[in-house]
């Protein structure tokens, strides 16, 4: 404990309460009766606050820490509150005093820690207000020690619950805003105007320290907050290069299986009516598919063939047809076309030799009967989809790994409440 | 480390299952095709370069 330390008994309820706050306290509030008593006027009760409930925060009354190098005594706690469409957020200011500096303000935020001060130098331009955010037709900046701020939302708060000592007068139920501003950059401060009791301007810095300064344990801190720098994951150079050698090794096999694939094979071209009665050809191994590709540049018109395919040793794997369509129209934006004119069949070779395949025309449009229909064979068929779409999957996890910073920022201002309107 | 050995390792059964479906051609093999296979009626559409099972 530093500083004097002297105390009171509370003129209302006759409980101890310690004097911390320097010679601006004109208020204080006793922690144990609710009751406001005027610390310039022999502490008579000025108002009483009966049966508030104190806000979640691992900081009280009378610790002591040291921030950025001075020492500070905790003198007084205020719950807020905004309430917007049936949305509550509370968080929870503690006023800190130094007999040498003077006053600061730890914020407790959702498990975040927050250091501010008031500002003598204020920024550049008007004082923002609520009223001045709301008629801006652009979003509202400032320059504040040659640095450019940017409007980030404001806040209508309502004081909750209130306790020890203030060099103001503070009370439940008591209204303000606050209008805050960051750069656009690498989160650093927070400039806030804040319109209460008075106007002030007050910056604000990400302090995760205090807690470890003032002997507490750090509270939980939820989601991401304005001011949190960003601190990249452990592990993240090593994932980022991790993912980045698995897609570059799934595109190499993506890439291999596509070069390692036969050269296809010509086995007819000509007019369906010209079809032999049978067609064959040899497959060398069988360790991976063969296709056969049918294709035919049919215009507005359709066909089917019927498909018969036996193994060197005559047992039928396939005894079956393949359709071929195709069909366009409109123009433009409007154009459209329906159907292919490709078709395939894969099969997995049993065994190496010489295949048979018996194909004809079996019903379609007389289009059909004239337009050239070619059939291909291409053997040691991959499927490389498999790999591309592995790529891909590595891909997405190499640039998640990237981003993180990005995701950051974006999260760091996913709070604010300016939104540009549609002319 | 251990999230990192984990990730390492279900990374590489990933790349390694993809790599045999691809080389094997897992998937593309026609549904109608195989020893001892039979038509099973038609379907009775034009085809759009899709299997017909007549």
């Amino acid at each position: 404990m530093t500083g004097h330390v002297s105390s009171i008994d509370c003129t209302n309820c006759g409980a101890g309460l310690q004097v911390l706050g320097g010679g601006r306290v004109t208020t204080q509030v006793c922690g144990y009766c609710g009751a406001r008593l005027d610390a310039s006027d022999a502490y008579r009760v000025l108002s009483i606050h009966a049966g508030m409930q104190r806000p979640d925060s691992p900081f009280r009354l009378g610790q002591t820490g040291e921030i950025d190098g001075v020492s500070f005594t905790i003198i007084g706690t205020l719950g807020l509150v905004e309430r917007w469409k049936g949305r509550e957020w509370r968080w929870v200011d503690h006023i800190l005093y130094s007999p040498t500096h003077g006053y600061g303000w730890l914020t407790v935020e959702d498990g975040h820690i927050l250091w501010t001060r008031k500002v003598r130098d204020w920024p550049t331009g008007a004082f923002l207000t609520a009223q001045s955010v709301e008629s801006a037709e652009s979003r509202p900046t400032r320059i504040w020690r040659a640095e450019q701020y940017t409007y980030y939302a404001t806040s209508a708060w309502e004081v909750d619950f209130v306790e020890g000592e203030f060099t103001w007068r503070p009370e439940r139920g008591q209204r303000g805003s606050t209008v805050s501003m960051m750069p656009s950059g690498r989160a650093s401060r927070m400039l806030a105007f804040s319109d209460g009791a008075e106007r002030e301007v007050e910056v604000t810095r990400y302090c995760p320290e205090a807690a470890d300064a003032f002997g507490v344990p750090a509270p939980a801190a939820k989601g991401v907050h304005p001011l949190q720098p960003y601190v990249p994951k452990d592990g993240k150079s090593f994932y980022a290069v991790w993912f980045a050698a698995m897609t570059a090794a799934a595109l190499c096999m993506a890439l291999w299986v596509v070069a390692t694939s036969g050269n296809p094979r010509t086995l007819f071209e000509g007019a369906p009516t010209d079809l032999p009665s049978a067609l064959s050809f040899e497959v060398d191994t069988t360790t991976r598919p063969v296709r056969l590709q049918f294709y035919q540049s049919l215009s507005q018109a359709w066909a089917e063939y019927d498909v018969t395919l036996t193994d060197p040793a005559g047992v039928l794997l396939a005894d079956t047809g393949r359709g071929i369509s195709y069909y366009f129209g409109g123009v433009g934006e409007d154009a459209w076309t329906e159907g292919s004119r490709y078709a395939d069949l894969t099969f997995a070779p049993t065994t190496p030799g010489t295949y048979r395949i018996e194909m004809a025309l079996a019903d379609g449009e007389q289009a059909a009967a004239r337009s050239t229909l070619r059939l291909t064979v291409q053997d040691g068929m991959g499927a490389s989809l498999w790999s591309w779409a592995v790529a891909g999957l590595f891909a997405m996890a190499f640039l998640w790994t990237m981003s993180s910073r990005k995701r950051h920022s974006m999260a760091r201002w996913k709070g604010s409440d300016w939104t540009e309107e549609d002319d | 480390m251990a999230t990192r050995v984990i990730v390492m390792i279900v990374s590489l059964i990933v790349l390694s299952g993809a790599g045999y479906a691809s080389w094997y051609g897992i998937g593309s093999v026609s549904s109608d095709t195989g020893a001892g296979s039979v038509r099973s009626g038609s379907v009775g559409a034009v085809g759009v370069g899709r299997v017909r099972v007549k």
